[in-house]
């Protein structure tokens, strides 16, 4: 009864979240007409195109970046906080797993997770920082 | 006597109507018209033999930043490759989007033109780069200080940082030049260290919650050690990359297109 009472918890928290997003879209785009929001950035879901079988296969990397993209799509929305680097923790969470596998994947999102502080764009020359000040932070490490 | 006359001046006609007209296209260059830039030069026909087409053309590819375009067609026309402030300005930019493709346009040029940028100051620098034994001497002074920059990066050890990142975390941080985010490292591990240490010592190790908390501090913890390893490496390439681009920015400064 109490796995029931749970499960149910989390689903009407979860169809919770996404009534809220709609309902906030909607709010904005009837009462400001003239006001231009930018809606959040479309995430992928799932990209291991150019990698291996066994990671292909690996339901560990599967979950994971299933996690990551429940989190993108019903929790960050709710937090709106703001990014130091250009790619998010989890959206480059998500790319490295599908980079790298899951275990260097996960290394190198933890990793971003704690270099994340307000003056982290200090580290960084003026190449790496885009229009709006935030650190490009790609996944693949390109030599040219 | 008339006919020839009339040919020479037909001739001429012909002749004056085929060429390029240079005063123009600086026109459409300065007012931003592109399309029309576009529209002029396509406005001949291949069959046209003007040498200055293919000039204009390569021109206009790389005022708009059609790089592998450019490469494709110098490759054709070689005989561009004799115009010095050209080979300045598309060195310069090049470089900026492209190692490889700038290393292409170099060895082009010795195949096939004068071998100019042999002794260009991007060459030597491409070099240098990639040798450690070479000397940096030919470097003017303001250059001379990202190349400094570059070198002292790329004399770092992975295993040093490694070994500083376990000892004490973030500390890897300090060593490879992210000095920055040193304390949200090393403060986050502290966290997760001692809610992991307490929880232990609470409920003991079989315990959920200490399961749950020793593992959110391993994950730092590893990652820690792992990014430092991983950064060093991304560091690396962006001094590199931040070192030729002044380089390129040094080239390609007072150097025009048109």
């Amino acid at each position: 009864m109490n796995r029931f009472k749970l499960i149910l918890f989390c689903f009407v928290f979860l169809v919770e979240l996404k009534a809220q997003s709609f309902l906030t879209d909607s709010i904005l785009s009837n009462s400001f007409e003239e006001y231009h929001f930018d809606k959040y950035k479309v995430r992928s879901v799932l990209n291991f195109k150019e990698r291996s079988i066994w990671n292909k296969m690996n339901p560990f990397s599967y979950v994971s970046v299933g996690l990551m993209f429940v989190y993108q799509r019903f929790i960050s929305q709710q937090l709106g906080s703001e990014c130091a680097f250009e790619t998010t923790c989890s959206e480059h969470a998500k790319r490295a797993v599908e980079h790298y596998g899951i275990l260097k994947g996960s290394l190198i999102g933890f990793y971003q997770l704690q270099s994340c502080t307000a003056k982290t764009g200090y580290d960084y020359p003026n190449q790496s920082i885009n229009d709006e000040g935030e650190i490009i932070n790609p996944v693949e490490l390109n030599e040219d | 006597m008339k006919i020839k006359l009339l040919m020479f001046f037909l001739m001429i006609c012909f002749s004056s109507y085929s060429q390029i007209n240079s005063s123009f296209i600086k026109h459409l260059v300065l007012y931003d018209l592109n399309t029309e830039h576009n529209s002029y030069l396509n406005s001949f026909s291949d069959s046209t033999n003007i040498d200055s087409l293919d000039y204009f053309k390569l021109k206009f590819y790389l005022l708009h930043n059609k790089y592998d375009t450019f490469l494709d067609n110098v490759s054709v026309n070689p005989d561009v490759l004799n115009d010095s402030s050209l080979l300045d300005y598309s060195t310069g930019h090049l470089l900026k989007w492209s190692i490889s493709k700038t290393k292409s346009l170099i060895k082009i040029d010795s195949l096939f033109g004068m071998n100019y940028l042999n002794n260009s100051l991007i060459k030597k620098s491409l070099l240098l780069v990639e040798d450690k034994t070479l000397s940096a001497d030919f470097l003017p002074s303001s250059l001379r200080t990202h190349f400094d920059e570059f070198e002292k990066t790329r004399n770092k050890k992975a295993w040093v940082g490694g070994a500083l990142a376990t000892l004490l975390p973030g500390a890897g941080k300090l060593y490879i030049g992210r000095g920055k985010s040193f304390l949200g490292s090393f403060m986050v591990n502290i966290f997760y260290g001692a809610t992991a240490y307490e929880s232990i010592h609470q409920f003991g190790i079989r315990n959920t919650y200490s399961i749950l908390t020793t593992g959110v501090f391993s994950a730092f913890y590893l990652s820690n050690i792992y990014g430092t390893i991983f950064d060093l490496k991304r560091i690396k390439i962006e001094k590199k990359k931040h070192f030729l681009y002044e380089v390129a920015d040094y080239q390609s400064s007072g150097v025009y297109l048109y």
